[in-house]
């Protein structure tokens, strides 16, 4: 280039110069801008998702306590997670023997036991099985049997029903009938309930239950 | 202007000797094309300031190159003339530069206005979702308890009811079965655990049921063997998933007892043992 072109160009050239360093400048600036912007954007929409996966999981867990709130109080009520009250099972039984007419409830609670529950998540549960035996009579199987029935609904926690078995003593002849009639005490049929009462504990020892009585 | 044909081999060589005589830095303009002319012409020497022939010589090799070795222009006017023509250069490139960068502004302008409408957005809906989020865990303490210790206290139970059985099923069962001429001496329900032992965590929701029954109204040991055999059959249609075994007859003839029979007429009560029974056994569920 020659020496006039050199100085014609030159103020021209530093104008463009500076021009162009503006602008590279000033769209750094802008671009750094919009890039920070979008940086926040993406990390408040990530804290949204984190949000919107956190109250998915709590609506999810108040889904399920409502669906399920009956129930789990059902089981309070019953007492599945309390200690056994054999005092009070004793006096179930004897109402219970005066409610279906029977002439004989004997039993015996055998010494409670403790297991874990299971493996894993069940394993914070300990299982507390007491066997209890009753020996009982009657006149009909049916007052035996209704008299079954109340005890397995009727005690708190579970009731697992082991063993059940009945036997007529005395056949319906006209002599029965007739010490029937008059009031006789007659141990017609006599049955063995064999069952394994149940509760539940938390191993840690926490709290029954929350809104346990 | 025209162009003096000449063959490019001999146009070549004019130039080149034209060139190397014309460098004579003290010749004037008209001394230089005369100088050409004579290296040209091979004459050797510049001709004189009048010659009217060199001169025009001289105007016709001039006028035939392409640029002007000579330069007419004052050294100011060409200055100015490359201002002007850098100005116009400058004056584009930056029309070009500043119309691109606001283009880009422009786009980027727009593209941040965008993302800062969305950005508001998503605080407001931050907001809204912590607001729901706080609403549900403070709903989730009212209702009282935790979630997880509900669910397994749920699945413990379902555990423990997976173990239970009632005999009320089977006695249904056995009541649909059964004839109202039919009567039980005794029966036996038996709650059967898993094989290798009861574990807490295993089911045992399985039982075997067994039946004495009563056939003091038979007429006869056929009829007492009859009518057990009809039992049994509608035992196992009752407890069709079950094996049903007549495990004792009313009189001992299966192949396994000891079979001893007599003749005559025998007062039950007299004799409890002569009472006609029969014992059958609905097994556990087929594996």
């Amino acid at each position: 280039m020659t020496g006039p072109w050199r100085r014609a160009l030159r103020i021209p050239l530093i104008l463009l110069s500076i021009n162009l360093i503006g602008g590279i400048l000033a769209a750094g600036v802008v671009s750094g801008y919009v890039g920070s912007q979008e940086s926040l954007r993406d990390r408040l929409a990530a804290a949204i998702d984190s949000l919107n996966h956190e109250r998915a999981t709590v609506d999810e867990d108040l889904a399920y306590l409502e669906a399920n709130q009956a129930a789990y109080e059902a089981l309070l009520a019953r007492g599945l997670v309390v200690g056994q009250d054999r005092l009070a099972a004793a006096r179930l039984l004897e109402q219970l023997r005066d409610r279906h007419g029977l002439h004989v409830v004997r039993y015996s609670f055998s010494p409670q036991r403790e297991a874990p529950l299971g493996q894993g998540r069940l394993g914070q549960m300990t299982l507390l099985t007491t066997e209890v035996t009753i020996d009982m009579t009657g006149v009909t199987d049916l007052d035996l049997l209704a008299f079954v029935s109340s005890v397995t609904d009727g005690l708190s926690g579970d009731v697992r029903v082991v063993g059940l078995s009945l036997q007529r003593r005395f056949d319906a002849t006209p002599g029965l009938l007739v010490r029937l009639r008059a009031r006789e005490r007659v141990d017609v049929v006599e049955g063995r309930l064999q069952l394994e009462w149940r509760a539940l504990r938390w191993r840690d020892g926490r709290a029954p239950a929350p809104g346990s009585s | 202007m025209s162009e003096i044909p000449l063959d490019a081999r001999v146009r070549e060589d004019f130039a080149r000797r034209a060139d190397e005589a014309t460098r004579k830095p003290e010749f004037l303009p008209r001394e230089r094309a005369e100088a050409a002319l004579a290296a040209i012409l091979g004459v050797g020497a510049p001709g004189r300031a009048d010659d009217v022939d060199g001169a025009l010589l001289a105007a016709v090799w001039v006028g035939a190159r392409r640029w002007p070795t000579l330069q007419l222009l004052p050294s100011d006017l060409r200055v100015r003339k490359a201002q002007r023509q850098a100005l116009r250069w400058a004056t584009a490139g930056l029309t070009a530069s500043a119309l691109g960068l606001i283009s880009y502004s422009t786009l980027s302008a727009v593209s941040a206005l965008e993302i800062e409408q969305e950005i508001g957005w998503l605080r407001a809906w931050q907001s809204t979702t912590q607001q729901r989020l706080a609403r549900s865990a403070s709903e989730t303490d009212a209702i009282g308890g935790q979630a997880e210790a509900m669910r397994l206290l749920l699945e413990a139970h379902q555990r423990l009811q997976e173990q239970r059985d009632s005999p009320s099923a089977a006695l249904a069962a056995l009541r649909r079965a059964m004839t109202r001429d039919e009567q039980l001496l005794a029966l036996d329900w038996q709650l059967v655990e898993p094989a290798g032992g009861r574990r807490p965590e295993s089911p045992g929701n399985d039982f075997a049921l067994g039946l004495t029954l009563d056939l003091g109204l038979a007429t006869d040991p056929a009829a007492a063997v009859a009518v057990t055999e009809d039992l049994a059959r509608r035992l196992a249609d009752a407890f069709s998933d079950r094996p049903v075994a007549i495990t004792r007859q009313a009189v001992d003839i299966l192949p396994h007892q000891a079979f001893v029979g007599g003749s005559g007429v025998v007062d039950p009560a007299a004799d409890p043992d002569a009472r006609l029974s029969a014992e059958l056994r609905v097994g556990t569920r087929a594996p």
